[in-house]
């Protein structure tokens, strides 16, 4: 599996990392964002200031997400200018 | 000049909530020529926070009123339009569709007056938010050469002097292999 920058454990963001150094990176989100969002408005919060952490971080040193799984995250790749 | 640059979100999985790999495709291709952005609003749906991602831009706040129509006479109205110039029209003759048009007006206004002189912001939403939206913006303006309504990452640009939105473009994209 891909370096992790930011996890998910039982619904709450964990290990933000914005430092890893690897082609491919994931960034996990919680499997029901709406289901937190419902439940717990301060956690939902706490989720998007650590997925604009993550994004904000990535994408400055040229990464670009390239995918969204379902239950693992966004997969967020390393791009060259022509990639 | 400040700027609102506003999209509609990118392809998903139907009826799921994520999006479709061509979806993020579309959304980075049309990314690469955007920007740069002081702030990025989306709604609370996750497609179009998304979509945001995809484009290459964090994702500063999630507004809920960015994500419907509202109202499900507003919807009603809005079910048979195929253009902007629909839009404005079905806006001038029916007082609940004018309302959320101003409505969204205001909180676009509100996005706008926070931003610093010559920047710019994304607000990425919905179909129907944004003709809507337009409308609201400018419900003087002749629509009639904007031509359908926006498809997917497809949106407006508008110029706001500091008091009022007083300029407006459509965006249109033009699709690439495998969106």
């Amino acid at each position: 599996m891909a370096p992790v920058a930011l996890r998910n454990v039982q619904d709450r963001p964990s290990d933000l990392n914005l430092s890893v150094q690897a082609d491919v990176v994931l960034a996990q989100i919680p499997d029901d964002i709406d289901a937190v969002r419902a439940g717990d408005m301060g956690l939902a919060r706490a989720w998007r200031e650590a997925t604009r952490a993550v994004f904000t971080a990535y994408f400055a040193r040229g990464y670009r997400a390239i995918d969204f799984i379902r239950r693992r995250g966004y997969v967020l790749r390393h791009l060259t200018p022509d990639s | 000049m400040k700027h609102l640059e506003i999209r509609r979100h990118t392809m998903r999985h139907k009826p799921g909530k994520h999006l479709t790999q061509a979806g993020v495709t579309l959304a980075r291709h049309v990314g690469a020529g955007m920007g740069p952005f002081a702030r990025v609003v989306t709604s609370d749906v996750p497609r179009a926070f998304e979509t945001a991602i995809a484009m290459g831009f964090a994702v500063d706040e999630q507004l809920p009123e960015l994500a419907a129509l509202e109202d499900e006479a507003v919807t009603a109205l809005l079910e048979n339009v195929h253009t902007f110039a629909d839009v404005a029209q079905v806006a001038r003759r029916h007082q609940a569709v004018a309302r959320r048009a101003r409505k969204l007006a205001r909180l676009w206004t509100t996005i706008a007056e926070a931003l610093p002189e010559e920047a710019a912001a994304l607000i990425v939403t919905h179909g129907g938010v944004i003709e809507l939206g337009v409308a609201g913006c400018l419900p003087d303006h002749d629509f009639s050469a904007w031509g359908a309504l926006c498809d997917y990452c497809e949106g407006v640009r508008l110029g706001f002097d500091g008091r009022a939105f007083i300029s407006a473009e459509p965006l249109r994209v033009v699709k690439v292999e495998g969106s």
